[in-house]
């Protein structure tokens, strides 16, 4: 919809996971709330897609890496919530591990080539 | 982990599906409006969430079943004809392989590949029975087998319940008796219905002679009451203890089990015990690690040294063969009429198959605009498939149902006429068999039909022709089978078996069970055939080794032909009523002659004069002095006996029979010739045959094995007729407006019908022909192994001819329909769309 390239890059797939991981990392989100962190935080060059984020969730509910959990939120509404995991935490740590390795490679690639 | 995590969502998912709705519209309501809008559509994002869980699978299937019950219950005809056929196609093979089954189980024996069944074999020589001393020789001497396992049954009885306290004895009843040695019942896994089997312990010489019982026979005699066990019944006239009752099995059928040891007991004056003439099936069991062929070896070692004590009894290099109980011998008729009759059901479930082949096929060109709309919608092409097949699969499954239902009815109907003894409930074995046909029906008859409609340009294509062979091919097979044998049926109707059976009656004294020796079992027979010839009606009397029909055979192999035998006194054929041609009948007391029938004396001399030649095989030096008319006497219904008759010989004298030819009707004088035979040794238990008994229990037999091929072939053109009008219907239907156009240029009827006829007349007539000759192939099979079907000619062109004609009436009937509606095609409406 916005032609502005700049204020809306798509994920690097794959990554997705990593991100809500990171961000649940520092405590428990909905999912707008997720959206929005991850928008924030990345100077809203990030975006998640609603479409994608939800499935996101549902794998990583199934993979038991976050829990949901229902409360109420500023506005007294009822809110599903997502709090990570042991098994999450440990997921965070590998993937992160995982995406380091594959970015120094490709750091070098671009420095060297 | 992961796992128990998607059942835990499939058990909550509504509230799971409610709970997403929530988050995702609060969602939705944070958003700034400008943006709200691509969000995308909510029922949409759920679904994709969904997705992640892997239960869509679920979601189809349930969409595709509802659909699927939605597309049958609209199409009542079809879904009822599809049903119709399919059920016929898995319940009759199933029933009649429930019968076969039980029948082979007997016990479900443990571990069958180590029981084995032992028979007499030398070079040259095989005998199937063994005698008591044997069974206790090997029993004692042979380390190959665990155990050894002797057994005889079917020996006739008279039954009687013990009467207690001058209470009037109920009517005597003929039962037969089967006698065993204990381990029969562990080693063939015979548990009782009720009580307990037999043991070691009732065979001790000082145990109370005990009994156990069949449960038919309980059920039927005895009130089926469970205070049975620790009663008397009387057998013979001797006191037995009933200690349980057998379940009922079609190797069982017995009426009563008793300790081998104990036969003498209940058989007065009886020597099985100790003499080398007796009759026992023996089996072994193995020990372990032990092969069939190492208990060969060891028996061939253990005969030969049997055969130092007993030379005349022991053959030279004999040795007792064993064949696991459950080994089919693969040359033996037995196997083969099995395998045929496999064979033969099993072609009902492929022509039901073929034809609901071409039942899907037919309807789904009504279904073609259904279709079209679906794929244009975005339905791919796989989904479709998975949506036709889903109805296919709910049609075979209810089908199975249905079949089971079937199953059950049949073999409730082969119950009340005891035929069968299966039990009704089906095992799990059944219900596997059954749904694993039906969704290998389904496979076969709706993939490929699926497949073609889900394609873009549906029509049927080679799927038709396929389907279209097969069910001609079965159906034609099917008829030709039955046409062969209703036609040998009708032979066997008019021919005449050449003796006067009618007025014939043979009366066995069963000397030999009872002890009696030469000379006293000729005495005996003297002393009967004199009180019975002064009976009043007699017409002659006759001493013969064998009785006409009976279950016993003497014959001679030569040179690839049966020639049956029997050894007479020189009253046999007058008796028997069998002219003589030529030559001269014996004189009392010859050695050293024999009579020939006419087709014997042609068939070995053709050409030449059959007096005075010798007959080829042994014993040798039999000269022929007589030739008589030809009579079979060894089998029902052979249109072309080749009999010979020997002399009697005097050690034939204790299992001889007295035959006897009455005026006025044979079943009247069963009980004067027992009362006769008792009067003279009150211990017998004389068997008396009415020769047209026999005559009609054997045709009974044929018509047994008609009926069954008949019913087989009249379903099998019924599911031709259903199938043919379906495909004639079908390609009308696709037709039409071709059709239209050329009777608009104007084609005759007869081009109409011709242009129909042509793409389905290559399949039939192929169909037809490996039809008839797969019939003639299978009535020579069936010939072989049933004796009465010796008349069957499978050269005869008139079977054929019917069957064609038949069948040729078959597709007339069910093309008759679609082809009226062909002819009377509107071409202006055909073509209106054009």
């Amino acid at each position: 919809m916005s032609p502005d390239p700049k204020s809306r890059t798509e994920l690097v797939p794959g990554t997705l996971i990593l991100l809500v991981l990171r961000v649940l990392e520092s405590g428990p989100l909905h999912g707008y709330a997720i959206a929005q962190r991850i928008s924030l935080v990345s100077g809203e060059v990030l975006r998640v897609e609603e479409g994608s984020l939800y499935p996101a969730l549902q794998k990583m509910l199934r993979k038991g890496w976050v829990r949901a959990e229902w409360g109420l939120s500023d506005t007294k509404r009822r809110v599903r919530s997502y709090r990570l995991t042991p098994a999450g935490r440990a997921q965070l740590e590998s993937e992160r591990a995982d995406y380091d390795h594959v970015n120094r490679a490709i750091q070098a690639v671009l420095k060297l080539a | 982990m992961e796992l128990l995590r998607r059942i835990w969502y499939l058990w909550n998912r509504r509230r799971l599906e409610r709970e997403m709705a929530e988050e995702m519209a609060y969602h939705r309501e944070l958003m700034s409006p400008e943006r709200r809008a691509n969000f995308g559509d909510d029922l949409r994002l759920r679904e994709d969430a969904r997705e992640s869980w892997g239960w869509t699978w679920l979601d189809r299937l349930h969409q595709d079943l509802t659909y699927g019950a939605r597309v049958l219950r609209n199409a009542p005809g079809f879904t009822l004809t599809a049903m119709l056929v399919l059920a016929l196609g898995i319940g009759l093979p199933l029933s009649a392989f429930r019968v076969v089954l039980t029948d082979l189980q007997g016990g479900s024996a443990p571990d069958p590949d180590s029981l084995v069944h032992l028979t007499r074999r030398a070079p040259g020589a095989h005998v199937t029975n063994l005698t008591y001393p044997e069974l206790a020789f090997y029993a004692a001497n042979a380390r190959s087998f665990r155990s050894v396992i002797g057994v005889s049954g079917g020996n006739q009885a008279v039954f009687g319940e013990a009467a207690a306290g001058g209470a009037p004895e109920s009517i005597p009843e003929s039962i037969n008796v089967t006698f065993a040695t204990s381990n029969y019942f562990p080693e063939f896994g015979i548990a009782p219905a009720l009580g307990r089997v037999l043991t070691p312990d009732d065979e001790r010489p000082d145990a109370e002679p005990a009994a156990v019982i069949g449960e038919s026979f309980w059920q039927r005699r005895l009130g089926g009451d469970p205070a049975i066990v620790g009663r008397s019944i009387r057998v013979n006239g001797k006191l037995l203890r009933v200690v349980g009752v057998m379940p009922r099995s079609a190797k069982t059928r017995d009426e009563v089990w008793m300790p081998l040891v104990r036969q003498p007991y209940v058989v007065e004056g009886s020597t099985l015990l100790t003499d080398w003439n007796s009759a026992l099936e023996l089996y072994g069991r193995l020990r372990r690690g032990v092969s069939p062929q190492a208990s060969q070896q060891e028996t061939l070692a253990l005969a030969a040294s049997l055969r130092e004590q007993r030379p005349d009894h022991v053959w030279k290099g004999e040795y007792l063969e064993a064949r696991p109980i459950l080994q089919f011998d693969s040359n033996s008729e037995e196997f083969k009429m099995v395998l045929t009759s496999a064979a033969l059901v099993l072609l009902l479930l492929v022509a039901a198959c073929a034809n609901l082949g071409t039942l899907v096929l037919a309807r789904g060109v009504t279904r073609v605009h259904e279709i079209r709309i679906r794929m244009a919608l975005g339905a791919s092409r796989l989904r479709l498939v998975r949506q036709l097949f889903t109805e296919s699969l709910l049609l075979a499954v209810l089908s199975g149902v249905c079949a089971l239902a079937l199953s059950a009815v049949v073999l409730k109907g082969m119950q009340l006429r005891h035929i069968s003894t299966a039990s009704l409930v089906p095992d799990w074995r059944a219900i596997t068999a059954t749904f694993g046909a039906a969704i290998l029906a389904a496979l076969v008859f709706g993939l490929p039909a699926a497949f073609r409609l889900a394609s873009l340009v549906p029509s049927a294509g080679r799927a038709r022709t396929i389907f279209l062979g097969a069910q001609v091919g079965v159906s034609c097979l099917l008829l030709v089978v039955s046409s062969l044998l209703v036609n040998s049926r009708q032979r066997l109707g008019a021919s005449e078996p050449g003796f006067d059976y009618r007025h014939l009656v043979w009366i066995s004294p069963g000397l030999q069970a009872h002890g009696y020796r030469e000379p006293a079992a000729q005495g005996y027979l003297d002393q009967l055939r004199a009180r019975t010839a002064a009976l009043s009606d007699v017409k002659a009397t006759s001493q013969a080794w064998l009785g006409p029909w009976g279950d016993f055979h003497m014959g001679a192999d030569w040179m690839g032909r049966q020639y049956a035998g029997n050894r007479v006194d020189p009253q046999f054929l007058d008796t028997m009523g069998i002219r003589l041609v030529r030559g001269r009948n014996f004189r009392q007391g010859e050695g050293k002659v024999a009579l020939v029938n006419s087709s014997t004396a042609r068939l070995l001399w053709p050409g030449q004069d059959a007096l005075g030649k010798t007959l080829p095989w042994d014993p040798p030096g039999q000269t022929v002095i007589g030739i008589v008319q030809d009579a079979s006497t060894g089998h029902v219904g052979n249109p072309e006996p080749l009999e010979f008759y020997l002399p009697s010989l005097r050690s034939d004298a204790p299992d001889s029979v007295l035959l006897v030819r009455v005026s006025g009707s044979p079943r009247d004088f069963v009980r004067r010739l027992q009362d006769t035979a008792i009067g003279l040794d009150e211990r017998l238990q004389p068997t008396v045959q009415v020769v047209t008994d026999l005559y009609d229990r054997e045709v009974g037999k044929a018509s047994a094995a008609l009926a069954v091929i008949a019913i087989l072939g009249t379903v099998a053109t019924l599911l031709s007729v259903i199938g043919l009008a379906g495909l004639a219907g079908y390609t009308v239907a696709q037709r039409t407006r071709e059709i239209g156009l050329r009777i608009a240029l104007g084609a005759r009827p007869s081009h109409v019908v011709r242009a129909i006829l042509a793409p389905l007349s290559r399949p039939i007539v192929v169909g037809f022909v490996c039809g008839a000759l797969g019939g003639s192939a299978v009535a020579s099979v069936l010939r072989s192994g049933i004796p009465t079907m010796y008349g069957l000619d499978v050269f005869n062109p008139l079977p054929y001819v019917m069957a064609l004609a038949l069948f040729a009436a078959v597709v007339a009937l069910s093309t008759l329909a679609p082809l009226r509606r062909a002819i009377r095609i509107n071409p202006y409406q055909a073509l209106k769309h054009e």
